[in-house]
Formats: structure tokens, sequence, C-alpha cells
């Protein structure tokens, strides 16, 4: 925390209290989408939360397409406005909202990231069935013969 | 991309590289712009001219500087640094530049200007080769971008001489 005041200092006051305010709303949004992932989880009926079971594979891989296409279509946008309005800052603004929208939808473990859970076999189910055999008293007759 | 942290890691990355794209192609779209500026720079006075007890001379000068320099904004324009500079030439120096005036142009409201005024940085000689010496005035002016490439420019002007006794 002190480090990041003595980063502020840098800026005059103005910029200082915008960049106080966009860091609070980052912090709320952010703290606000945890909460949420969590408490959904509590209404639905199954076991999962979001602690125990981390994304599933077909989440993640259509979580990183999301990334990657969003951030683009952001950056092309905010480039062809900031291009044609004339207005670098309004490139900035456009951009950041884009990469925090990015940020809601993808970074926090929403539950339709988790449709299809791999499902680990229980540890008393190991005990009841016993591990195959190797068959090496097969390869063994095939060598001699 | 199978934790928070991971994920926000990896989003943090690509947004920022996604940045420094975006000001590549900000500071390349620069070129398409071709300005088209004007000046012009008017001697209104020798306030006096003086060989210096270190045996330099010196000259004071005042000017009428006048100049349409608004096409040389952009987008991506911080702001345009312009100075004057008297170039002559001497025995001991094939080109002389001595800066005369400067300013800084914010913004392209301010770029159409006229100005009155004497030289803010003194016009010395290295010896005393002044006297009825002609030099050319130009005018420079660096674009400095946002993000990107800065350009550097000048108008030429030629035709000012300076008188042949001290004054």
């Amino acid at each position: 925390m002190g480090l990041f005041n003595y980063i502020l200092l840098l800026y005059e006051p103005q910029r200082r209290a915008g960049i106080i305010m966009l860091v609070n709303v980052m912090i709320i949004l952010v703290d606000s989408s945890l909460l949420l992932t969590s408490t959904f989880r509590h209404l639905s009926p199954s076991l999962h939360s979001s602690r125990c079971f981390p994304m599933d594979w077909q989440g993640q891989k259509f979580v990183e397409q999301i990334m990657q296409i969003s951030l683009l279509v952001f950056a092309v946008i905010a480039l062809v406005a900031g291009y044609v309005l004339g207005s670098f800052h309004l490139m900035m603004l456009v951009y950041a909202g884009g990469v925090t929208l990015t940020t809601l939808i993808t970074v926090p473990n929403w539950p339709f990231f988790n449709r299809n859970p791999l499902n680990w076999l229980d540890p008393n189910e190991v005990e009841k069935h016993h591990k195959p055999q190797v068959a090496v008293s097969l390869k063994k007759k095939a060598t001699q013969k | 991309m199978h934790s928070f942290g991971y994920r926000l890691n990896v989003l943090l990355t690509f947004a920022v590289t996604i940045l420094a794209l975006m000001c590549a192609m900000a500071s390349l779209s620069d070129n398409l712009n071709t300005p088209s500026p004007s000046a012009e720079i008017q001697i209104m006075n020798i306030n006096w001219f003086q060989k210096q007890p270190q045996g330099n001379d010196e000259v004071s000068l005042t000017m009428n500087i006048s100049a349409d320099l608004q096409s040389l904004f952009t987008w991506n324009t911080k702001q345009v640094f312009i100075f004057v500079a008297a170039e002559y030439e001497t025995p001991k120096n094939s080109l002389n530049q001595v800066s005369l005036w400067d300013a800084i142009i914010p913004a392209k409201e301010h770029a159409k200007f006229w100005i009155h005024t004497s030289n803010k940085y003194r016009f010395v000689d290295q010896g005393n080769n002044l006297r009825g010496k002609e030099f050319n005035l130009t005018l420079h002016w660096h674009v400095m971008p946002k993000t990107g490439k800065m350009f550097a420019n000048k108008i030429v002007m030629t035709g000012y001489s300076l008188p042949e006794e001290y004054r």
C-alpha cells in the first residue's frame, strides 16, 4: 500500500483522484464477481464449489477463445473510434472499458464454464474394484517360443 | 486457464501487448497526414549591434513571426515545439546556427499565430564576422507524438542581412 501511495504522488492531484476512483471501482467489480460465483454455487443443488472444482477443460478452452477474441475486437473498435473521432483519449477509454468487461466475463469462475465437470472416482469405489493385472505371463510365453 | 490468478495474468499480459500494438498503429497513422505549414518572419528593427569585451559580435533584433502550423497536428500529437534559428557562413565555420526564439504549441487552436518579440536568446557570433552579414532565418518544428515517432522539419527564409557598421 505504501508503494502504491508513493507511485500516486508522481501524478498531479486531478489524475490522482481519477486513479484512486478507477482502482476502487475495479476492486469492487472483482470482489463482487467473486462473491456472485460463490453464492450462485450455493444455490445450485450440485456439490460443486469454485475452490474444489476449478474450471473444467471445455470451460478453459472456451474462456481462452473468448478472452483473445474479445480483447482483439475491443482493440480494433477502440482504434477505429479514436482515429475517426480524432481523440487518443477516447481510444484509451474504450479499450480500458473493453479490458474491464473481458475481465468480468472470463476471469471469475462462472458456473457456465463448468458444464462438463470431470467425475473423479470416489476413493471408496477404488477399493471395491481390483486393479487390472499386467499380462507379464503371456509375453514371456511368446518370447520363449 | 486453471485458476483465477492464472487467467488474470494471461488477460493482463495479452491486454498490455495489444495496447503496445495499438500505440504502434497510432504512430503509423501519422504518416497518412500530409502537412502544409506556412510561416513568415519580418525583422522590424535591429535594436543594437555591438562588439562584446571578449571580442564577439552580438546583435539584438525585434522580429514579427507569423505562422500557420495547424496542418501539423494529428490525433496522436501531444505538442509541437518550434524554434527560429539564424543561419550564416563565416570563414571559421561553414555553417553557424544560432537559436533566437522558441515556443511550445500545445494544441491545434494555438497553431495559427503571430508574435512581435525581441530575440529570446542572445545572437552572439564566434568572432566578429557579423558586420554586413547575410543570413537565413529558418523556422524548425518538432511534432511530438503521444506515442511513437517524432517528426521534424523546417522552412528556410532567405534574404536577411545585418548592418555594415556597429550601432
